[in-house]
This record gives structure tokens, sequence and C-alpha cells, in this order.
């Protein structure tokens, strides 16, 4: 009866209830182990549409230098247009599949008390450290 | 608790060493920026038009989705293995540095968390720290230390 009077109460229960299931039952495993999350590279990210008339920083913002052809290379430019500006650099770090040769060079000289880009570094070297061994599975 | 843990095969010892001093000197700082605020800042600042707000948030959770994947998984994974590692080694001291260092990154991390998925996988982050720290702490007879950390996994 109190939700008929009042339905904006059905939401909040939904939005609570799904945030319970989320913080409380999903196990770990779910997030940690799963192929489609794991890895240090993101697929590609769309592009804006280019008939809205963004600025010229702005479209470099959103869709790096639409002129290259990877990936990396696309937000690598900007970081080289940009080499002061630590908001350029992860993104290039996080859309290339290796990390640059000068990469502890750049963070000191960017942001050398951010401890996120050493733990970028750690991301990026662990899964060549150790295997995960699957546990066996019971007859 | 042994039995549901998940168990890794140390493939680069000396790479384990190393990238183990490079997750202390993480710890030693206090800034964890990963700017994804501030590109959201710089989004919302100059995309004034209604219709792209959808196209906004769209690109801003792909960026907080790449944000979370690049280095949280495999920080996970890292902090299990170390752990593991670090018992198999019977290194007192480092065990215990891991536990320094993991506990204030992984809170640091959690404070710094911009999306509920995100707190939701520090949460994990951490629920497995304790596990691991347990187990540890069992293995090294510290029981002050495990009386802490059972407290609060």
């Amino acid at each position: 009866m109190l939700f008929i009077q009042q339905p904006w109460k059905i939401f909040v229960t939904l939005v609570f209830l799904t945030g319970a299931i989320l913080t409380f039952f999903i196990p770990t495993h779910i997030f940690t182990k799963s192929p489609l999350i794991k890895g240090n590279r993101a697929g590609a990210l769309e592009t804006f549409d280019s008939s809205v008339n963004f600025s010229a920083d702005l479209k470099l913002l959103l869709n790096g230098d639409q002129t290259k052809k990877d990936e990396a290379s696309r937000w690598r430019a900007v970081h080289v247009t940009h080499p002061e500006s630590p908001i350029h650099f992860t993104r290039y770090i996080q859309q290339s599949s290796t990390l640059p040769t000068d990469y502890r060079e750049t963070v000191a000289s960017i942001a050398p008390e951010n401890g996120w880009f050493d733990l970028f570094e750690i991301s990026y070297k662990s899964p060549h450290l150790f295997e995960y061994v699957p546990p066996e599975e019971d007859d | 608790m042994e039995d549901i843990l998940d168990q890794y095969q140390i493939i680069d010892e000396e790479g384990m060493k190393e990238t183990l001093t490079l997750f202390h000197t993480a710890a030693s700082k206090e800034e964890f920026t990963d700017y994804f605020s501030q590109l959201q800042e710089a989004l919302q600042r100059e995309l004034p038009e209604p219709k792209t707000w959808v196209s906004i948030f769209d690109y801003v959770s792909k960026v907080a989705t790449l944000s979370v994947t690049s280095e949280k998984f495999n920080l996970h994974e890292f902090t299990e293995a170390a752990f593991q590692y670090l018992q198999d080694q019977n290194d007192r001291q480092g065990f215990l540095q891991l536990a320094e260092s993991a506990e204030k990154i992984a809170y640091k991390l959690l404070q710094d968390a911009h999306t509920n998925f995100k707190a939701v996988v520090f949460e994990g982050w951490l629920k497995s720290f304790y596990e691991r720290a347990v187990i540890g702490c069992r293995h090294f007879n510290l029981p002050e230390l495990e009386a802490k950390y059972l407290g609060k996994h």
C-alpha cells in the first residue's frame, strides 16, 4: 500500500537492493578472473561526432590525433604535443600495448610524487612475473 | 581457508623482487591520482550541449572502466602472488613489509574510487588481502597481527 501511494520508494528500494547485491554477494572471482576484464589494454575508444563544433583542444582531448592509424600512435601524438600533461600521458599509456622506454623518466618529470604510475608499471609487469594456477576440479 | 586461495607459479623471481621494491615505493607516496576526475571535469566544462551528455557519460564510463582494468585487477593478483611468494620463501620481514604497503595502497585507492564499480573492485581486493594476511600471520606466528586482520575481513 505504501509503495502504491509513493512509487518512488520502489525505485529507491531497487537501487538499494542492487547495491547490496553488488557489494556483498558477487564473488570477487567474477571480477578478477574474467578474461573480459583482465589485461592492461582497453579497446579503442569511439570517436566523438565530428559534426559538433568542438574547439581544437577539446577535439584532441576527446579523440586524440585522428591522422594516426593505431590507438597508441593516436594518443602518443597528443602526449608529445603536451608533454607536461599527466592526463594525456595516462591516456597514451593506457592505450598502448607496451610501456614507453622512457616511462620512468617521463613520470619523474611530470608526476614524481604520484604512486599511481608505480602501480601502473607493476600492473604491466605482473603478468610476466607469475602464472595463475587454476584449481583442480573435484571428481 | 587455504583450500579456497588461488595459487600462483612464480616464473621470474628477480622481477618479482624488483616489483616488490616498486610496490613499496608506491606505498611511500601519498598521491594516487589516475586523472579520471580531471578528465571528467575537462569534458563537462567544455561540453555544454545537452545532446552530447549521453556521449560524455558513455565516454567517461569507458575511461573509468579502462582505468579499472588497467591497474586494479593485475594489482589484485600481484599482491596475492607476492604474499604466496614471501610465505614460500619464509621471508617474515618481507611479509610484514608487504602487508603494511598493501594495506596503505588498498585503502588509498578505495578512498579515491570514483565509481561504485571501482569501490567494489577495491573492496574485493581488501577482502583478498586480509585473507592472505591472516594465513601469513599464522605461518609466521604473528597472533596479534592475525587478530587485527581477522577483525577486518
